[in-house]
């Protein structure tokens, strides 16, 4: 916005100004006083010296009056009077009669004398001795002097008269020398005035100066004025303001700088952390993070591998800000980069260490947690270097377990000794378990007087209210609980990971008649003493036995027309199975099935019987390898169907429990279970039941 | 909940005594690592920091041990921690670093096993 530049009245001109009205002003005031006193002091000097001229001539005129022929005296005198006093108007003697014996034309002589008109006493006369008279009119002034002899009585008058216009040229005269002294003395005021003002104005320049750079952000040159007057003081107090706002400004570009560097940092970690659950084979995964203010510190990820299986990590850099965010972007990038690598998770944290410790700084570490969850075994297979403790709930009980490790953290100690505290860790996850890795900013999250941690108690209590609920309802109600706690922005980063295995279908209630798990080997040998057997070639014609095999087997042929179609097209999948991919359908080899009921559960409806008892299946083929079939997951988009037969899909579902135990020394083994209640009824069915 | 920082350092022979006091946060711990730095000199290559009266230990201050312990072998001397307080020994443990740092229950035992 440009202003429009004012019309400025110098400070120097107006003081000039002022000074010059003033001294004018006095000086006039002064001068008409003077002049008053002057004309006053002339006028008396010209009266009195008026007088003594009467006087003289009257003295001088004396002689000559008393002779017989005055005029011839007088008239000399007179004319030589008014000669050399060109000011004087007249100058007469009169004698006794009043008749003219002095005057400066002879032929007045004779005459009477009168005075000119217009004449009055003049005023203030003073001194006047006894006969005098001072006569005054605006043009004249008239002295009159008696003439006398010895003491006697006056023989005459002497009349002299000046014209009032020679005072006023007197004092004309006086006034012009007034006016030149006037004039220098302005001139000398103005010269002073401008050159002292601008001596003393010229500190204003400077400051003005000082001022327009500070206004253009220069805060570094002090204002050099050295003034002792208000000026010195006013520059004093400007640098004093300009070291203050120098300071001011330094600290607000500090902080813009740190919190450009804190969103910098803000959207590095948006960019690298994962998004919402994911689902693996059934199995939820779910992270939550709350950063702290000071962010950069936490990582996690979850990485698809090859086979259904996922990795998780979990990382806490130590250091904050854009320093830890470098860290946690190189940790994300690494593991990217090594997990094809390494199958072990303690191999890969080693790795890691080594490829992070240039990036590291001294007294930097990084605690990490990396498992390898292979949703097929229901395994999680773990290493942990100093990361916090490993949280698993047991669905079946309820019970909350802590695994603990003794890894110490990446970059925490050189010299390759992270390698000794690491190993690998193996969990079994039943249906329904859940397991949780946390950040220490949940752990440590402190509340709002700072007093009290989190704490991994409370953390246990909640994983205990809520685990039963699933994944999602834990992950929210421990996030609800320390933001709660805290009542605040956190501390820490907060970074919380959850990972659930599937519960059962919500229609299969865990029942206590539920067999133990299988060991195929020790159920062969039972198989084999107390089982109802069927043995069937390896092609798909040869295995129409087993239709009628099951109507006739006990129990098995109590069960409803529709459960039993359910049980012999799932156990006719498995037999294809076998019969194609591991006896390539060479109808000369054979394999074995047997169907071997619970005894002792005479207590039990006849869908408890038959879902205690089960069915194993011995091959001699090639194995089959469980790892690549997974329980399709109709709500994952991504889930693969490459290794997937629709047959396996049906005995999965179709049966219980499916355990498979490949290349034992007595073949390849199958056990499985059905669950009779499973299976829909269609409501034709009932009527041809 | 910002504590004033304190430590008082002294020698012993070869070694270097320093008792910090207070919190051990991302402001402290670096005074402190100054200050154990600068305490230091070719003829006491051997530090006893006593963390008795630590009340808090954060990641900056772990980090900050490991540093000092780093430091003192790479300078053929040694890191010994006296009398930890509860605040210390937690995150060390947590962190399994108990098992990397030698640590001492007094300054007494500390100063004995150095000779000083």
């Amino acid at each position: 916005m440009k202003r429009e530049p004012r019309a400025v009245i110098s400070i120097r001109w107006v003081v000039t100004g002022v000074a010059v009205v003033l001294v004018a002003a006095a000086v006039l005031s002064v001068g008409a006083v003077a002049e008053r006193n002057l004309r006053r002091t002339l006028s008396r000097e010209i009266e009195t010296r008026l007088v003594l001229e009467a006087r003289n001539l009257a003295l001088t005129s004396s002689g000559a009056l008393l002779s017989e022929f005055p005029e011839l005296t007088l008239v000399p005198l007179v004319r030589t009077m008014q000669e050399e006093r060109p000011e004087l108007a007249f100058v007469v003697v009169i004698d006794h009669l009043g008749r003219v014996q002095g005057h400066a034309d002879p032929r007045h002589l004779g005459e009477p004398f009168t005075l000119p008109e217009g004449l009055g006493p003049a005023a203030g006369a003073t001194g006047l001795k006894p006969g005098e008279r001072m006569l005054a009119s605006p043009r004249l002034l008239v002295v009159e002097a008696p003439v006398s002899y010895a003491n006697g009585p006056p023989i005459g008058r002497a009349v002299v008269a000046m014209q009032r216009a020679y005072v006023e040229r007197a004092v004309s005269a006086g006034r012009r020398s007034q006016f030149l002294f006037l004039a220098g003395l302005l001139a000398v005021a103005i010269t002073l005035g401008l050159v002292l003002l601008g001596g003393l104005l010229k500190p204003v320049a400077a400051l003005r100066a000082g001022l327009e750079r500070i206004g253009r952000g220069d805060l570094d040159t002090p204002l050099a004025v050295h003034d002792r007057t208000e000026l010195g003081l006013l520059a004093e107090a400007v640098n004093d303001m300009t070291a203050r706002l120098k300071v001011a400004r330094t600290e607000s570009l500090e902080r813009e700088r740190l919190s450009h560097e804190l969103e910098l940092a803000r959207r590095i970690q948006q960019r690298l952390l994962p998004r919402g659950r994911r689902l693996a084979s059934g199995y939820v995964m779910v992270g939550a993070h709350r950063a702290a203010a000071e962010v950069g510190g936490d990582y996690y990820d979850f990485i698809d591998l090859a086979d259904g299986r996922v990795a998780v990590a979990i990382a806490d850099v130590s250091g904050k800000g854009l320093g830890g965010c470098l860290v946690t972007s190189m940790l994300s990038a690494l593991v990217r980069a090594l997990h094809t690598v390494h199958v072990s998770p303690a191999a890969l944290l080693v790795d890691l260490e080594r490829h992070l410790s240039a990036t590291l700084e001294a007294g930097e570490f990084v605690t990490m947690f990396y498992g390898i969850l292979d949703p097929a075994r229901g395994r999680l297979t773990y290493a942990s270097a100093g990361h916090t403790p490993l949280l698993l709930w047991r669905a079946a009980s309820g019970d909350v377990e802590w695994h603990p490790t003794r890894g110490i953290p990446l970059g925490a100690v050189r010299g390759g000794v992270l390698a000794q505290t690491l190993e690998d860790h193996v969990l079994e996850l039943q249906p329904g378990d859940l397991i949780a890795q946390f950040t220490d900013g949940i752990s440590e999250a402190f509340d709002k007087s700072g007093q009290e941690a989190f704490g991994f108690d409370r953390v246990d209590q909640v994983v205990r209210d809520h685990a039963p609920r699933g994944p999602d309802e834990l992950v929210a109600a421990l996030s609800a609980a320390v933001a709660g706690w805290t009542e605040g922005d956190p501390q820490d980063d907060e970074t919380l990971l959850v990972v659930a295995r599937p519960a059962r279908a919500a229609s299969e209630p865990v029942s206590k008649s539920k067999p133990p798990r299988f060991d195929p080997l020790e159920r062969l040998a039972e198989a084999e003493a107390s089982g109802l057997p069927l043995s069937l070639p390896a092609s798909l014609e040869g295995l129409a036995p087993l239709g009628p095999w099951i109507a006739r087997a006990p129990q098995l042929a109590d069960l409803q027309p529709s459960e039993r179609r359910q049980l012999e097209l799932a156990l006719y999948e498995a037999c294809v199975n076998i019969a194609e991919h591991g006896l390539k359908l060479d109808g000369q080899q054979r394999f074995d099935l047997w169907w071997v009921p619970a005894s002792d559960t005479a207590s039990l409806d006849l869908h408890a019987r038959v879902r205690a008892g089960y069915f194993l299946l011995r091959d001699h083929g090639f194995p089959f390898s469980p790892g690549r079939w997974q329980p399709r997951d109709l709500d994952d988009p991504g889930s693969r169907l490459k290794g997937r037969g629709f047959g396996l899909d049906l005995i999965h579902l179709a049966m219980d429990e499916v355990v498979y135990r490949p290349a034992t020394t007595a073949g390849n083994l199958t056990v499985m279970t059905f669950d009779p209640a499973k299976v829909r009824h269609a409501p034709k069915e009932d009527r041809h039941g | 909940m910002d504590e004033q920082f304190k430590a008082t350092t002294e020698s012993h022979g070869t070694s270097v005594v320093v008792r910090p006091e207070g919190r051990l946060d991302a402001k402290t711990a670096p005074r402190l690592l100054e200050a154990c730095l600068s305490a230091r000199t070719s003829g006491t290559p051997h530090l006893v920091l006593v963390l008795h009266d630590i009340t808090f230990l954060s990641s900056s201050g772990v980090g900050v041990l490991l540093v000092l312990a780093e430091r003192t072998k790479s300078e053929g001397g040694s890191l010994r921690i006296a009398a930890p307080s509860a605040a210390v020994k937690g995150p060390l443990e947590l962190l399994n670093l108990h098992r990397f740092l030698t640590i001492d229950d007094s300054e007494a035992e500390s100063l004995a096993a150095l000779g000083a």
